[in-house]
């Protein structure tokens, strides 16, 4: 028998008493809708209380079945009802490499999405590098609007839960053998946590500085156990693109997932992409989505305020992403850190080379990442093109790169002749895909190079061997390719 | 070069059983420490020149210099903890990246099977299910006490027991700890993920037709 069932049918049968002891001792309030969007969602997606606080739920969009694993479980006769809620891209996989589309092994290397044709017709969205939809799959989805508000998509990929700026559930770590073998997940409810951004955003700066920031003042772990929204005016006024960015690095503070109640901002950015709603029902869709926002008396487990005012650009100096300070900060000194968090700042310090009490204003850096499932939307490439334009990369910099996030972007950047002001100003323009944010495709930092970056992780080797990696904004990456130090963009505006 | 070590075998994802282990340990007492620390990629860890693979990638940043000698000051380097099969470490360990090897490659290198921390990744905790490792949450303080005693008893062994959910350091007072009961029913049975669906996946079905008339336009796209 189920348990919960059993709980269930016992409620005012008399029957309580029956329940095993140690149920009686370990039970304690389930968690449950308080009027907000992540609860709304849920809710929606639930299909069984396993007791527990865990749930099996519904999954409407998985980022998974690659054709090798769809194969090996057609093979084995699993039947996969739903294919068209399944999308992929070999994204970390593919070079980025400007020649890869001649170069006889790096096209080759996708060759089994290549060859997929009989996989896409029975359903599945499958995009090679020669797809125009092709890209990092953080971008893509959202691009091509197969990522909708209201919905509940998981992947493998940690970095999932950018598409909840679309005011939906999403996360990474998902097994999605499983997602396609039942269209369901089991998880855990999570808290829910708000973080209201107030304030007036400085001159210069992006969605990635609020981010940064937040994790800066809330820490690395402070979302673990939580689902987050992102709200508040700073919030409600940033345009779709930037949304993204904040949702992006929601698994930066260890939260299960980011999101952003959707909006007019939201349903304009999505209108009319390949697969958002159709005509025919947008209307009706849109009505949904507007009831999927947290009621003005929802009750959250936590709330947070960060007030933007007077808040400068933000870098990271150390090795995870809290370890974030104003860029015209100093280096932290272990010896007078709270004892907390000594260990792990020697270890940073030990392992950044930087000095304690050190500006971090002015450090060199030896190469320059632009790109990644943060900021390599058009929008982010247009204003890093803002501060480059008619300028020269530093000569100390051995490595700076423009990676846009997917084939569109790409295209849509050399419609407007961006890329032009990138190669004249010395960055390479390379092919889209998630590129020297993870390494396997190639695309890496030398070893014990510093790179300053607008990707979202800084831990020790990310990039490669013994790098550091500094994690900015796309536009203080900008400036700082062009000073060939760590820069204050505010001086380019 | 250093010759590299035997491998500890790696069970399939899914259904794995643990009930009790009994290990040496090794602290490693940093806080927000990713996956990317003990799953780095081979050519992130610039060890693929020298064909390391498997276990051997597992820290491999922190573990290796890059002519394959070992870096004397990582905690597994060192005599006391060379065979050591549990980890006790800080706040938030195996955040980021959702990288199952993680779990796989400590448990290849050494046997890693049980963690002790004040905190873990969420992502983590699923993939260490899956592979029929523990994560046993406990209170900085008593983390720290752990940690201490390791470094105070070299070459003896601890236990952590995850059907009576005690930790056992001899001489000691039994360390309780809690855990989430789903997982820890998997974990002493064995159990994988699809034998929980499986009940339930009629009445998926059920929400799933009501769902194709609410919300044709999640299903539409390849023509209404």
């Amino acid at each position: 028998m189920k348990r919960r069932d059993f709980v269930r049918t016992s409620v005012g049968a008399g029957f309580v008493l029956a329940i095993p002891h140690r149920d009686l001792f370990s039970r304690r309030q389930a968690r449950a809708s308080r009027g907000t969007m992540f609860d709304k969602i849920w809710d929606q997606h639930a299909i069984a209380d396993l007791g527990g606080d865990d749930y099996l739920l519904q999954v409407d969009r998985c980022i998974g079945g690659g054709p090798a694993q769809l194969r090996r479980m057609l093979a084995q006769g699993v039947e996969i009802a739903h294919p068209e809620l399944f999308f992929n891209v070999p994204d970390h996989s593919v070079s980025t490499d400007p020649s890869r589309y001649t170069d006889p092994e790096l096209r080759v290397i996708d060759e089994d999405y290549q060859g997929a044709d009989d996989l896409r017709a029975m359903g599945f969205n499958l995009w090679s590098q020669f797809d125009p939809r092709y890209g990092i799959q953080h971008i893509v989805g959202p691009e091509t609007g197969l990522s909708q508000p209201g919905m509940l998509l998981c992947a493998g990929d940690s970095h999932t839960c950018t598409h909840g700026a679309l005011g939906l559930i999403s996360w990474g770590g998902e097994d999605t053998d499983l997602v396609l073998r039942t269209g369901t997940v089991i998880r855990h409810r999570p808290l829910t946590m708000r973080v209201n951004v107030v304030g007036t955003l400085g001159r210069g700066l992006r969605a990635k500085d609020i981010i940064l920031k937040i994790i800066a003042d809330l820490g690395t772990d402070s979302g673990n156990g939580y689902a987050v929204e992102y709200a508040g005016p700073v919030v409600r006024a940033l345009p779709q693109e930037g949304r993204f960015s904040i949702c992006n690095l929601a698994v930066e503070m260890a939260s299960l997932t980011g999101m952003v109640a959707s909006d007019d901002t939201t349903y304009e950015w999505l209108r009319g992409r390949e697969y958002a709603p159709s005509e025919e029902y947008w209307d009706q869709a849109v009505a949904q989505w507007r009831e999927l926002h947290s009621d003005d008396d929802a009750v959250f487990d936590r709330e947070e305020t960060i007030d933007m005012t007077g808040v400068e650009p933000m870098v990271t100096w150390g090795i995870n992403p809290e370890h974030a300070i104003p860029i015209t900060g100093r280096v932290p000194d272990p010896d007078t850190a709270p004892a907390v968090k000594r260990e792990t700042y020697r270890q940073a310090i030990a392992y950044s080379g930087l000095r304690p009490g050190a500006p971090i204003l002015g450090t060199p850096v030896d190469e320059v990442f632009i790109g990644s499932c943060v900021e390599s939307r058009i929008s982010d490439l247009r204003a890093a093109a803002e501060i480059v334009r008619g300028r020269r990369v530093a000569s100390n910099v051995q490595a700076a790169w423009v990676v846009p996030g997917s084939n569109a972007t790409k295209r849509q950047a050399e419609a407007e002749g961006l890329h032009r002001i990138f190669l004249e100003a010395g960055f390479e323009w390379r092919e889209a895909g998630c590129s020297k944010c993870y390494g396997p495709n190639g695309d890496f930092v030398a070893p014990g190079r510093r790179s300053v970056s607008n990707s979202n992780r800084n831990y020790i080797g990310r990039q490669g061997r013994d790098t550091k990696t500094n994690l900015a904004s796309t536009t203080t990456c900008a400036a700082s390719a062009i000073e060939g130090r760590i820069a204050d963009v505010r001086r380019y505006l | 070069m250093q010759a590299r070590q035997a491998q500890f075998e790696v069970p399939d994802r899914g259904g794995n059983r643990f009930v009790r282990h009994s290990g040496l340990a090794a602290p490693y007492m940093y806080d927000n420490v990713s996956t990317d620390v003990p799953a780095p990629p081979a050519e992130a860890a610039g060890v693929a020149h020298l064909g390391f693979t498997g276990g051997d990638l597992a820290f491999a940043n922190l573990r290796w210099n890059s002519d394959g000698t070992e870096k004397p000051d990582f905690v597994f380097n060192q005599e006391a903890y060379r065979r050591a099969s549990i980890m006790i470490v800080g706040l938030n360990y195996g955040t980021g990246s959702s990288r199952s090897t993680a779990v796989t490659l400590p448990l290849a290198a050494w046997g890693v099977k049980a963690y002790i921390g004040q905190s873990f990744g969420p992502i983590f905790v699923t993939n260490a299910l899956a592979y029929g490792v523990v994560t046993v949450q406990l209170p900085r303080p008593t983390v720290d006490r752990v940690a201490a005693w390791v470094r105070a008893n070299p070459g003896v062994e601890m236990t952590v027991d995850l059907q009576r959910l005690v930790i056992e350091l001899p001489g000691q007072q039994p360390i309780p700890f809690t855990y989430n009961e789903r997982f820890r029913n998997k974990l002493l049975n064995g159990l994988d993920d699809m034998e929980e669906m499986e009940p339930h996946l009629a009445a998926a079905e059920t929400k799933r037709e009501e769902d194709l008339r609410q919300r044709p336009w999640v299903y539409n796209y390849h023509g209404p």
